[in-house]
């Protein structure tokens, strides 16, 4: 051997490249110096032998450290694939068992796009794989029959991107991609073929008589990333992604990518985004590269689609067309535009990204006729929060909104719902359907309107739960949704259309002005719509809903409930006046300020609510009539009024025994109530008393439960004990407890059978203020018609007034 | 070849650490047979060609002398790299001896002249595409394994009397693309297309197994062909 002269052409004109990368592929016999000789290759009459169970039809091929036999079985009547490794290597110490165990792994691999393996062992010396027969060609003869036009190409990608994704998940690396190992079957379908044989065979690479002969590796030297040659151990399922990268990039442009070597973009009819995809897969770090085989699919989808004729569509505004951002998250990709039918099969695409949008979306964000996703904006949209003609969700808005926390919308559904007509837990609109309902018309049970149909009518928004009560008061923000309505179909229209332009952009076509004033024009029609509905909505309050004045219509049992329409409102001296022993009353009635209450209105009231006389046997003791005015005065309410000096102490010269306790029960205006105390007598009244007021208002809290047979002791309530039940001399039942405590007012309501609930009628009670009351409540039914009764209680408030006495007639 | 595989000239020389004639022997035809990646590395180094070839004669001369180069360990690996470890520490050697005997010490002169504007010579803007010395010796390497198998094979085809066969058929080895149809080149050979497929094919089964003894030469360790190998395509790759 010469040494070569750097002046002459040592290569004879040949690219060293190309020359050294057909030295290191094998042709289709696997033919390279180092494959299996010819005198390794077991014959056919060998096989035979070897596996009884099988009919051997013939060779079908015989590669560097196997040959691989078209066999069947007769038992299951199948054409099977029979691969059979060399003999020396299950001589090989250890071999079989460590084939056993990875064939046992490879056996577990069932995926459409794999070559199944249906049986695996040693037999007549020779380790075996049973496999799936697949009656077509490699992807090597394929490319040699014809080159691959992109189309063909980047179909068959997704194909084995979910079948080395599946593998990768089941912890399985092929380790050996190569066209030899892709196989495309008469009915075009893709498999990969001899997962993980490169790692069954490769381990005996310690073997120096099996090295010499390892042509397979040799062979497959292009198609194998870096680390693996680096770092065999270290290998991990991104040196398959390599390989799949050089298959691909050999697909688009017939070629290795061996040295400086072109992009994909250059050699085949591909755009510029694949050569993105094409390098990233080839990067030497594998960190650069795609991830996972996914990832890989994704982006050679999303690529795949701004190329060619695809492009021509978007010219036209209202085209089907497809955009995919290469970028990806969690997997999908960050923006997936789809809209209109898929030009080749003609059926609806489905938008799915992390941003979808499409007449389909499916997405973490997701805006489209159909929009499923976290947040869904749409025609139908299902999700978390979901916005849209239907929407459905945790929370949705919409004409027809179905949200299992909270619905907003035309007609909606949901725990909390709020809408023309309402349906939910707590619900809230024209027509208001629920446990809890406001509104025009209302069926619930408790509720609160214009038409109220419920077992408790509440006559204020405060007696109402409080998550009713936001319900209403976030009623007249629902304007706001408008408002998030503006970015919303902005985001709707814009994306798609900021898509459409770059896809032209791409393609090298100029984007057209048309778009952006028609996008100017559906911004300001929106706009415009949502100024008017905000106009409309604004101004309309839980107000126009709620009664005016006094009087809903109740159903069902007349319980007063108790109200809570101004709790922190202290009652109201209304009228009052003073009359001498002996005497009865007489007109006028005073007001607070002095002057006679003689008017229309309150005459009537007056005459309603007085109460009965009283009389004592010292005709100079006077007494003092007043009424107290509280919009939470109800049929159950007590009143007491101690009268005192203005220093708060004992009024002097008078009967102070004589004093009265005034309920509400039978008078026909319970928000006024009457009392009378004895404030002097003739000659020695003060000129001006305190007032020390008690009464119980405002909503009653449920407490034990007695049965009415109960015939021990139970105590009801920290200051409260249960004291007996019976029928009264009238025939009526009563419930009678003991008390100690004088800040709470407490009450019984009968259950009846069949359920009905009975208010209590006459209420009694005897004892000493302070150091234990008996009292007593009686029904107007026996008590055998009552299974039980419910203990309630409520706040007594105490408040400290005065007024001047008014003149005697 | 498999008989002989333990028995490649890198491996006599590295076990041997050229101690002994026949191992001496071979290291004289491995460096002769590698003396072009010596060059390009030197070139690539900023030598002149003149000054190359004249360092290469020179680093050859020291090595087969026996003087072996301190700290490049020929029992690691193969033959590429100690070569290369050995051809750094010798430029490096060589430099640093250079620039001592300059008075100037570590800095070089530049002319400021009136012909700096020609081509080749002043100041150039610095190419990021060139390669780096490594790199074209790794890459003149490679390109000298491929001439050394082609070489091999047409000595071996002109030897049988088929000179013509080499001549007409080489073009097949790198592939299908840019070849003329093999109609015309049968016609040229006298033969059939059927024995023209067959001939081409036998031509780059000898071509692989030619790189693959001339690779096999260079490596000592078991299971270093294929890495080898691998290493020359991403050499050739430009890294």
């Amino acid at each position: 051997m010469n040494e070569p002269s750097p002046d002459s052409d040592p290569l004879h004109g040949l690219n060293p490249e190309a020359l050294l990368a057909a030295a290191a592929i094998p042709t289709e016999d696997g033919g390279a110096g180092g494959s299996l000789a010819p005198g390794d290759l077991p014959s056919m009459e060998e096989i035979a032998d070897a596996f009884p169970e099988l009919e051997i039809l013939g060779l079908i091929g015989h590669g560097g450290m196997s040959a691989v036999f078209r066999a069947r079985q007769p038992k299951l009547d199948r054409l099977v694939a029979l691969k059979v490794l060399p003999q020396s290597l299950a001589a090989t110490e250890g071999f079989t068992e460590r084939f056993i165990r990875e064939g046992r792994v490879l056996a577990r691999l069932s995926h459409p796009h794999v070559v199944a393996v249906h049986d695996f062992g040693e037999s007549g010396g020779f380790c075996y794989l049973v496999m799936e027969h697949v009656d077509g060609v490699n992807l090597r003869q394929a490319m040699r029959a014809g080159r691959f036009t992109p189309e063909q190409a980047l179909a068959v990608v997704p194909a084995l991107c979910d079948a080395l994704q599946f593998a990768h998940s089941q912890g399985v690396l092929h380790r050996d991609i190569k066209p030899e190992n892709i196989l495309l079957d008469s009915k075009g379908r893709v498999k990969i073929a001899d997962f993980g044989i490169a790692k069954i065979v490769g381990e005996e690479g310690g073997d120096a008589a099996l090295l010499t002969r390892s042509g397979a590796r040799l062979g497959t030297a292009p198609y194998m990333a870096p680390e693996q040659f680096e770092q065999p151990a270290s290998v991990d399922h991104r040196a398959d992604i390599y390989s799949l990268g050089v298959v691909l990039y050999e697909m688009l442009t017939g070629e290795l990518p061996i040295g400086r070597f072109a992009p994909p973009s250059e050699k085949a009819d591909v755009g510029g985004g694949m050569d993105e995809v094409v390098f990233r897969a080839l990067e030497k770090e594998r960190s650069r590269r795609q991830q996972s085989a996914e990832e890989f699919k994704t982006q050679v989808a999303g690529v795949g689609t701004a190329s060619g004729s695809c492009l021509e569509g978007i010219s036209r505004p209202w085209s089907p067309f497809e955009y995919r951002s290469r970028r990806t998250l969690f997997g999908m990709p960050l923006l997936h535009v789809v809209m209109g039918r898929d030009p080749q099969t003609g059926r609806t695409r489905e938008a799915r990204g992390f941003f979808a949008f499409g007449d389909r979306a499916r997405g973490v964000v997701a805006f489209g006729g159909i929009a499923r996703g976290w947040l869904a904006c749409g025609g139908m949209a299902i999700g978390g929060v979901a916005f849209g003609g239907a929407g459905i969700g945790l929370i949705s808005f919409g004409g027809l909104a179905v949200g299992l926390l909270l619905a907003l919308g035309g007609f909606s559904v949901g725990g909390l719902s709020l809408g023309g007509l309402a349906v939910g837990w707590h619900s809230m609109g024209g027509s208001a359907v629920g446990w809890h309902a406001i509104g025009g018309r209302v069926f619930a049970h408790q509720g609160m309107g214009r038409h109220v149909d419920a077992v408790h009518v509440a006559a204020e928004l405060g007696e109402m739960p409080v998550l009713t009560q936001w319900l209403a008061s976030i009623y007249p923000y629902q304007s706001v949704l408008g408002y998030l309505w503006v970015p919303l179909v902005g985001i709707m229209y814009l994306v798609p259309w900021w898509t459409r332009r770059r896809l032209r952009a791409e393609s090298g076509g100029r984007f057209q002005g048309s778009a952006s004033s028609k996008a100017a024009f559906w911004f300001v029609l929106a706009l415009a719509m949502i100024a008017a509905v905000s106009k409309w909505v604004l101004p309309y309050s839980p107000k126009n809903f709620l009664p005016a004045g006094r009087g809903p219509s109740v159903a069902g049992e007349a319980i007063d409930e108790g109200s809570a329409k101004a709790l922190g409102r202290i009652a109201d001296l209304r009228f009052l006046r003073l009359k001498q022993n002996g005497t009865d009353w007489s007109w006028p009635v005073w007001n607070r300020d002095g002057d006679p209450a003689d008017d229309a209105e309150s005459m009537p009231l007056i005459e309603a609510s007085s109460g009965g006389d009283v009389e004592t046997e010292n005709p100079e003791d006077c007494w003092l009539q007043l009424w107290f005015e509280h919009p939470d005065f109800d049929r159950y309410s007590q009143l007491e009024v101690r009268l005192v000096s203005l220093k708060g102490r004992a009024l002097e010269n008078r009967d102070a025994s004589i004093c009265s306790t005034a309920w509400a029960a039978s008078q026909p205006a319970p928000r006024l109530l009457d009392f009378v105390a004895s404030p002097g007598r003739v000659g020695s009244l003060p000129k001006e008393v305190g007032l020390q007021c008690r009464y119980g208002i405002g909503p009653w809290k449920l407490g034990r439960s007695v049965p009415s047979d109960f015939k021990g002791q139970m105590a009801l309530d920290k200051g409260c004990h249960f004291a007996a039940v019976g029928t009264g001399s009238d025939g009526k039942a009563f419930v009678a407890w003991t008390r100690r405590d004088d800040d709470r007012q407490y009450d019984a309501i009968a259950i009846l059978k069949g359920g009905r609930r009975l208010g209590s009628g006459e209420w009694s009670r005897g004892g000493v203020e302070g150091e234990g009351r008996v009292e007593k409540v009686s029904f107007a039914v026996p008590l055998d018609e009552i299974v039980s009764f419910q203990m309630r209680s409520r706040a007594i408030q105490t408040v400290h007034l005065s007024t001047v006495l008014p003149p005697l007639p | 070849m498999s008989a002989r595989f333990h028995e490649t000239r890198w491996t006599l020389v590295s076990r041997s650490k050229g101690d002994d004639a026949v191992s001496r022997a071979a290291l004289g035809e491995l460096c002769e047979a590698y003396y072009a990646p010596v060059v390009a590395f030197l070139r690539r180094d900023g030598r002149t060609e003149d000054a190359a070839r004249d360092l290469a004669h020179d680093f050859f001369a020291r090595l087969l002398a026996g003087g072996m180069i301190a700290g490049a360990d020929p029992m690691l690996g193969r033959f590429r790299t100690y070569l290369l470890m050995a051809l750094k520490r010798f430029a490096a050697d060589q430099r640093e001896r250079a620039n001592a005997a300059k008075r100037g010490g570590g800095r070089g002169h530049v002319a400021i002249g009136a012909e700096t504007t020609e081509a080749g010579t002043g100041w150039q803007i610095a190419d990021e595409r060139a390669e780096a010395p490594d790199a074209a010796f790794d890459r003149q390497w490679a390109i000298t394994v491929l001439a050394r198998a082609l070489a091999t094979v047409e000595a071996e085809l002109r030897g049988s009397g088929k000179g013509d066969h080499f001549d007409v058929l080489k073009p097949w080895l790198t592939g299908d693309a840019g070849t003329p149809s093999q109609a015309e080149a049968a016609g040229r050979l006298g033969m059939g297309e059927g024995a023209l497929k067959v001939a081409i094919h036998r031509l780059r089964k000898r071509f692989r197994a030619a790189v693959k003894a001339e690779i096999a030469q260079t490596v000592s360790g078991e299971g270093s062909v294929e890495e080898e190998m691998a290493a020359l395509i991403a050499a050739l790759c430009g890294g």
